[in-house]
């Protein structure tokens, strides 16, 4: 095991303080870890059943005690220790007030597991994200102010964090995102506040809220097994005082109070719930937790049922459970060994000395280790190769957990996306003329949804001959990994034109201008108007208008159940006349383009990162939603078939 | 075939923009343009490597980002600041309200000097003083209450505080100038219907979210052209309607009581405002997959037969595409105005055609616009702020609006009056966009082609430029000038050119 170094040991203790106060009696936990993915789509977590805490769950953080005080014992620099202890103290303070997941996680493994690989436990670490937020507050004069921490890390903003700084440095709950307190210590309905939510402060012996109340709570307390207190003081396995009931975290108007973002100036910015509202599954009446807290992701699926909690080893009563992972578009792109969030991981080293661990190097592995010459230089933190092998098996089990994402990931986006039929229009001498058509199977809300702005959805289509040589080609990148469209830096500068047949369904902001209409841009800042953008309260009824006078998202998304074609042509020059020629339509998802990256990269990236290093993971994670191949013979019809226009075959082809 | 028109649309469009640029760069002397060379001239910086960097950067942390630049005033919870909100408390309607009192404001301050070369006016040279001053009571994210005050100045040309060093205005001649005053110029509050009565949809799954509106406030509708005004209105709106082929349809409906400033067609606006009329308008924008429209109508009903002072009714209507055709930006705006009656001194028939279409020059994030229009009779606006905005054609050029402060109006004259012209012009940014440069050529002639009940010029032509820049983190300076030669007709003595330059200072709070 890893010997921590005395910051970092201090850092440990202080967590471990608030977490192994309730951890060390909970260690009952067993079981042999069984992280392998599952390879159906719709398969449930692994961790459902036999969860090894030892594997990546909170209960690692029991033996963090010990190692934590060796540290402080060796440590003979007063600054250094002046300052560990006050970031000990902090944490401590922190965990009093809003508890980590980690604490929670020693009861509800499950959950824990399912949001420690999702979307909400990474909103807080991403790189991309905190180059927004602080590019838009190097560009307001700061007057953004907090907008965007308050959805993705409330917990950082009600202990009074920048917005600015690095993740490096905060609070261990505040870089677990929108942890389990953002949901479960909401005491009020606050409806459509952008995130701006009101945490209740209290530690892990305050009440929690929850949809089911506090009948089994009582029995819990009541049973001498399960050998609770709910006493600061007193010995034994700390729990809540009460589950309230609090109906309104059932609802959607809940995750309406997130996922419907309004600037204070007016911009709307996410609609998800507005356009949730008006949608047949809400005229169904089918909630939001319906399709995305339920088995599978992105449908109507009905729920787990199993015990809520797992206390002292001992389930509590089976009862409805719902689905924690909340699987989106959005992927990691940030060092393995920091996210999924992972005791494990935590305990064997720092943020920064992950960091320095070489995964792609092979480090931990037999075929690096026994072949690595001597005067090959390790980081110290690492230069054990006992610490690489440990990391190595941490990181081993974080890669399978981060597939088993990616997988509910494409779950949740097929559910949502289809590629239709394809019309051919045209095939012959002069040229193949053919359509494409992008359905929303989805009745909740429009595809792409939410952050709309940036989410790229679009056709790659490769129309080849016979010998495979490319005749047409769009919906393909550029150098920089960006589609050819008005915001790729290599057609911005007239490097590379314009792809005309782009079919991407990413909205796209629009700034009005000084003079000349409007303009696209990546940032939705409006420079062309003032030399001081800066944001205040409107001052006109924006309810009213609907958007500022100054920017807005022009939308693209599909409405419920609605569809788009994609046209495309082939010029009679472009063809080679060795056919029979192919085409390849392939819908794709990609969380967010490569110009957001080259936009925002004047501010620099967390944790070290070039602009490039976090455009590559980004192309890197990119999806292909589904596949379609179509072939054209121009020269004999009669030999095509199986198409609606009776001119081709199409071959449907699912790359599950 | 959608993307045909596109196509199609994006070559006419491109030789529409070639040929403009020939002129531009001849009057101009910026922004030569060649797309198919693909190397383009710009005046600003240099958007730098194509290629994204591969080297990490400073990770701009605090001390690199300054701090949130506080309001005035903030009770109950900071604006946009960070550290605990307030719990709030629960009304009997299931609304939760954390009330917040924030208090901010613009500072405006200039010293301008134009003279109009209009008869026997002489030039104006004054020190002009603007702040306009709101408190936003914020009761939750969607319900608040705006009030508003301008306690320096009094919404007329002129009329601002300061001092006067030469001309005359309003009775008023050289030496200071006190216009404070405590007029309410903003009252409003504002919510969602399914946000301030949760307790009708506790799920959130129907259509009660209906956004609302009610009290005085800005109304603004085709980029100021067809309405621009400050009235007491009641307004809703629903927001993501569904239609197929739509993503977004916004509807939104209005009615107006009071304080409606209808707009006038002569040279001066006399800014009475109307309290014995109702004003109803309907209002929409939709998203398609590659225009963004806007259909708006304002019917005025002002021909009650026991007044004495009425005006007639008015049928004002517009219309604009918004839409990318390649690298250009394009919107397209039809307005129109018909009396229902006879028309009169605040309604009068006529159409307003513009073309707003711009483009960037590679490498650079400088803009380059080209704004031509044509007026077929007399249009006129469904509502006019007396000051802010100006007439129908300000939102086409920098020369046609005016700056609203002090006395310096529109450089050029800003009505659509039968007439025909256009600005063409060029925006340079420096310093992360803390700097810009805007040229501009503007003019316009008349048609002919109507007895234009109060018309001014026979024709206008003017140069000047803006710069602006930031100065602290809450200010920005700027510096205006222009010169314009122009020809009388009608009633209107014109003696000589018109020029003018101005300074201001900007302070937000």
């Amino acid at each position: 095991m890893k010997v921590s170094t005395p910051q970092s040991s201090l850092r440990a203790f202080a967590v471990s303080l608030a977490i192994g106060s309730a951890m060390l009696l909970a260690g009952a936990m067993t079981g042999k870890a069984e992280a392998a993915p599952a390879t159906d789509l719709h398969a449930q977590s692994p961790v459902i059943a036999d969860l090894a805490p030892g594997s990546f769950g909170p209960a690692a953080a029991e033996v963090q005690i010990a190692e934590a005080t060796d540290g402080i014992v060796n440590d003979a620099d007063a600054v250094e220790e002046e300052k560990d202890a006050q970031s000990a103290h902090d944490d401590l303070f922190g965990e009093s007030r809003y508890p980590s997941a980690a604490t929670c996680g020693t009861c509800h493994p499950k959950q824990y597991e399912e949001w420690a690989i999702s979307q909400h436990s990474y909103a807080q670490l991403s790189p991309v994200y905190m180059a927004i937020n602080n590019f838009l507050n190097f560009s307001t004069s700061s007057s953004m102010g907090d907008f965007c921490l308050r959805c993705h890390n409330q917990v950082g903003a009600n202990l009074g964090e920048s917005p600015f700084i690095s993740n490096l440095e905060r609070h261990p709950t505040s870089r677990e995102g929108i942890t389990c307190v953002v949901c479960h210590r909401i005491t009020k309905g606050y409806n459509k506040v952008s995130g701006r939510l009101a945490l209740a402060e209290g530690s892990l012996l305050d009440p929690v809220m929850g949809p089911e109340g506090n009948a089994e709570m009582e029995r819990v307390l009541k049973d001498d097994k399960y050998r609770v207190v709910t006493e600061e003081e007193e010995l034994g396995r700390k729990i809540h005082t009460e589950a309230k009931k609090f109906e309104p975290i059932s609802t959607p108007t809940f995750c309406g109070s997130c996922h419907d973002v309004t600037l204070f100036n007016g911009f709307r910015l996410e609609e998800a719930f507005s356009e949730y509202r008006l949608s047949p599954a809400a005229d169904r009446g089918v909630t939001c937790q319906d399709c995305h807290m339920g088995k599978i992701q992105g449908i109507p699926s009905d729920f787990d049922y199993g015990p809520a909690a797992v206390v002292g080893g001992v389930p509590t009563k089976p009862r409805k459970l719902s689905n924690h992972l909340f699987s989106g578009p959005d992927y990691s792109v940030i060092h393995p060994g920091i996210f999924p969030h992972n005791a494990d991981a935590q305990q064997l080293a720092t943020l920064e000395q992950w960091l320095e661990y070489d995964h792609e190097a092979g480090w931990g592995t037999d075929e690096f280790e026994d072949n690595v010459s001597d005067d090959y230089e390790f980081p110290e933190s690492w230069a054990s190769i006992d610490d690489r092998y440990d990391a190595r098996e941490i990181l081993d089990i974080q890669f399978e957990r981060l597939d088993f994402a990616r997988k509910k990931r494409l779950e949740v986006l097929r559910n949502g996306y289809h590629l239709g039929d394809v019309k051919i229009e045209e095939a012959t001498d002069d040229g193949i003329e053919f359509e494409g058509e992008v359905k929303n199977i989805t009745d909740g809300h429009n595809v792409p949804t939410g952050f709309t702005g940036e989410r790229v959805v679009w056709l790659e289509v490769t129309v080849k001959d016979a010998e495979g040589n490319v005749v047409f080609v769009s919906g393909d990148r550029d150098p920089n990994g960006d589609l050819r469209d008005l915001h790729s830096l290599y057609v911005h500068n007239g490097e590379l034109p314009e792809d005309p047949y782009l079919f991407n369904l990413q909205s796209k902001f629009v700034v009005t201008q000084g003079r000349g209409g409007e303009r696209e841009a990546v940032i939705p800042i409006p420079y062309t108007v003032t030399a001081l953008p800066i944001v205040r309260p409107t001052t006109l009824s924006l309810v009213f208008a609907g958007e500022p006078t100054t920017e807005r998202n022009h939308r693209k998304g599909i409405e419920p159940l609605g569809n788009r074609w994609a046209s495309y042509e082939v010029d009679g020059d472009k063809l080679t006349g060795k056919g029979p020629y192919t085409a390849s339509i392939r819908l794709n998802s990609q969380m967010v383009p490569v110009n957001l990256i080259t936009a925002v990269q004047r501010v620099g990236f967390d944790y070290g990162m070039s602009a490039k290093d976090v455009a590559d993971a980004v192309v890197e994670g990119a999806d292909i939603l589904w596949e379609k191949m179509v072939t054209f013979d121009v020269h004999n019809e009669s030999t095509v078939s199986q198409n609606a226009t009776g001119k081709a075959w199409i071959e449907g082809q699912l790359r599950r | 075939m959608i993307r045909k028109l596109q196509s199609a649309g994006g070559k006419t469009a491109r030789s529409v923009v070639i040929g403009s640029t020939i002129i531009a760069t001849a009057i101009g002397g910026i922004g030569a343009i060649s797309d198919a060379a693909r190397a383009e001239f710009f005046l600003g910086e240099s958007r730098g490597s194509t290629k994204i960097n591969d080297k990490p950067t400073k990770f701009f942390t605090t001390g690199d980002i300054p701090e949130r630049p506080a309001l005035i005033i903030e009770l109950g919870e900071n604006f946009l600041g960070e550290g605990n909100l307030q719990q709030g408390f629960e009304l009997p309607t299931g609304a939760v309200w954390a009330p917040a009192l924030w208090v901010f404001g613009t500072l405006r301050s200039a010293i301008q000097t134009i003279d109009t070369g209009i008869g026997d006016a002489d030039r104006i040279t004054d020190w002009a003083n603007r702040f306009d001053f709101f408190a936003n009571l914020q009761l939750t994210a969607t319900e608040k209450i705006v009030l508003g005050i301008r306690p320096l100045d009094k919404n007329r040309g002129g009329q601002f505080s300061g001092y006067r060093f030469e001309g005359e205005a309003n009775g008023d001649d050289e030496g200071f100038l006190d216009f404070t005053n405590a007029n309410i110029r903003t009252l409003f509050a504002e919510g969602d219907i399914g946000s301030l009565f949760p307790i009708l949809d506790p799920q959130g799954t129907s259509w009660l979210d209906y956004g609302f509106t009610v009290g005085r406030q800005p109304l603004i509708f085709q980029d100021g052209i067809l309405l621009n005004d400050t009235q007491d209105a009641l307004g809703f709106v629903r927001n993501n309607v569904r239609l197929p082929g739509v993503s977004n349809l916004r509807v939104s409906g209005s009615w107006s009581w009071d304080s409606v400033n209808r707009g006038a067609t002569g040279i001066d606006n006399s800014g009475e405002r109307e309290g014995d009329l109702n004003q109803f308008g309907l209002f929409t924008a939709f998203d398609t997959e590659f225009k963004t429209t806007n259909i708006d109508l304002i019917y005025t009903l002002d021909s009650d037969d026991n007044s004495a002072d009425e005006d007639g009714d008015s049928l004002h209507a517009g219309i604009s595409i918004a839409e990318r055709i390649g690298r250009y930006s394009l919107t397209w705006r039809a307005n129109g105005s018909l009396a229902i009656e006879d028309e009169s001194d605040v309604v009068t028939d006529g159409a307003l055609l513009s073309t707003e279409l711009s483009w960037t020059p590679h490498g650079s994030d400088d803009t380059i616009w080209i704004n031509p229009f044509v007026s077929l009779g007399n249009f006129t606006q469904a509502g006019r702020e007396n000051i802010d905005g100006g007439g129908p054609l300000a939102a086409l050029g920098i020369l046609y609006a005016s700056p609203n402060i002090g006395q310096f109006g529109s450089e050029l004259d800003n009505k659509a009056n039968d007439n025909f012209g256009g600005a063409i012009g060029y925006q340079a940014f420096w310093n992360d966009h803390w700097t810009n440069l805007g040229l501009e050529i503007a003019g316009f002639k008349d048609l002919g082609l109507e007895d234009n009940l109060q018309q001014g010029f026979e024709w206008q032509v003017g140069v000047g430029f803006q710069a602006q820049q930031k100065v602290t983190q809450q200010s920005l300076v700027q510096l205006e000038g222009f010169y314009a030669l122009q020809e009388g007709e009608g009633d209107i003595d014109v003696d000589d050119d018109a020029y003018g330059g101005r300074l201001e200072f900007l302070y937000q709070f």
